[in-house]
């Protein structure tokens, strides 16, 4: 596989440029598929559509990697990346399939068996379960647009105007999505009480 | 704040680690809204942190090498220069009347042998068929129907979304 080293320089289309973490495609997928799965996932709400998506986003990703700039991280641009084939995805006969059956609905309960916290008791980790299962829940009821940018902010780390200029919307616009989304949870948790 | 609590805008800014202003200030004095931030942040934390732990194991059996792809598309693109590349040359030698026929083919070939000048052009032919090979090697795979790359983040994904 092509070593990805900063020292390196790759002649790419006839040009030099600098070897970046995107010429190794299977680092870039250890490093960064868990994250961009976990978006992809819980933006559309079936986990081996997302597992599809993200597959095809690293693909397009590395056969795109001289477009890459270097004006914002990696996962942003994978995350704008993987938001464009979902959007794609969306629009399709096979999206409205895979939505209507939701045999693979992702199911965020089943973690807690599978890590169990050496500091956690039984107790805590079911606590944890049934609040993250509530955020989960609220997320479902959730627009397309809130639940993306609910999940670039609080999951993915990104600031409100890094939201906007990846998905070219405007900040107050943004926010307004960001509010309504933060609304529907704490109702969901209030609901809990 | 509406009444006397947070709104849902104070609400998330102070979620998102805004904690200046009058917002912040109440939440120290009102005992109701500090327990709801707390319980909607610890919500948000495990959310975050349980969707990453349920995301690991799934992206490591589930997201098949992708340089086996790469190395696939490599591959069969640097086959298609050659055969390209064969095809001009073919095309090249019945242009210059050198296997316009059968008769022609075998006595170009039985010469081949012995000619010095049919070795030299053989092994131009095959030193540039080599060199577009490693060429393809190095180069993208072009893909005209991205719209997601940085330094344009103006470009689709906000048309799509407002759609």
């Amino acid at each position: 596989m092509h070593a990805a080293h900063a020292s390196t320089v790759l002649r790419f289309a006839g040009k030099e440029r600098a070897a970046t973490e995107l010429d190794d495609i299977d680092q870039l997928v250890h490093r960064y598929g868990a994250r961009l799965l976990r978006f992809v996932a819980f933006s559309i709400g079936d986990q081996d559509l997302a597992q599809s998506i993200v597959q095809d986003c690293f693909m397009k990703a590395y056969n795109a990697r001289e477009n890459f700039r270097g004006d914002c991280s990696v996962q942003t641009w994978l995350n704008r990346i993987a938001l464009n084939m979902i959007l794609d995805h969306q629009r399709t006969q096979k999206f409205r399939f895979w939505r209507a059956f939701r045999k693979t609905a992702v199911d965020i309960t089943e973690i807690a068996s599978i890590l169990p916290s050496e500091a956690s008791t039984p107790e805590k980790d079911l606590l944890r379960q049934e609040r993250a299962a509530q955020v989960a829940k609220a997320l479902e009821s959730l627009s397309f647009n809130q639940r993306t940018i609910f999940l670039m902010h609080f999951q993915e780390g990104m600031t409100i105007p890094e939201i906007s200029s990846a998905i070219d919307m405007a900040v107050n616009t943004v926010k307004t999505h960001l509010h309504r989304a933060v609304k529907a949870v704490r109702q969901k948790i209030g609901e809990m009480k | 704040m509406t009444g006397q609590h947070l709104t849902d805008e104070q609400f998330t800014d102070l979620l998102s680690g805004d904690y200046t202003g009058d917002a912040s200030r109440h939440m120290l004095a009102c005992a109701q809204c500090q327990g709801e931030f707390e319980r909607v942040q610890a919500s948000i934390e495990d959310f975050v942190n349980l969707s990453l732990e349920w995301a690991g194991p799934r992206a490591s059996t589930s997201i098949s090498a992708p340089s086996a792809f790469v190395r696939g598309w490599h591959s069969a693109s640097s086959w298609a220069t050659a055969a390209a590349v064969l095809a001009a040359a073919i095309l090249f030698g019945v242009h210059h009347g050198r296997l316009l026929t059968p008769d022609a083919i075998s006595i170009a070939g039985s010469q081949s042998a012995e000619s010095a000048s049919e070795v030299a052009d053989d092994n131009r032919l095959l030193m540039a068929i080599d060199k577009e090979i490693r060429w393809q090697a190095e180069s993208p795979i072009s893909i005209d129907d991205l719209t997601a790359s940085a330094g344009r983040p103006h470009v689709q994904p906000s048309r799509r979304l407002r759609n």
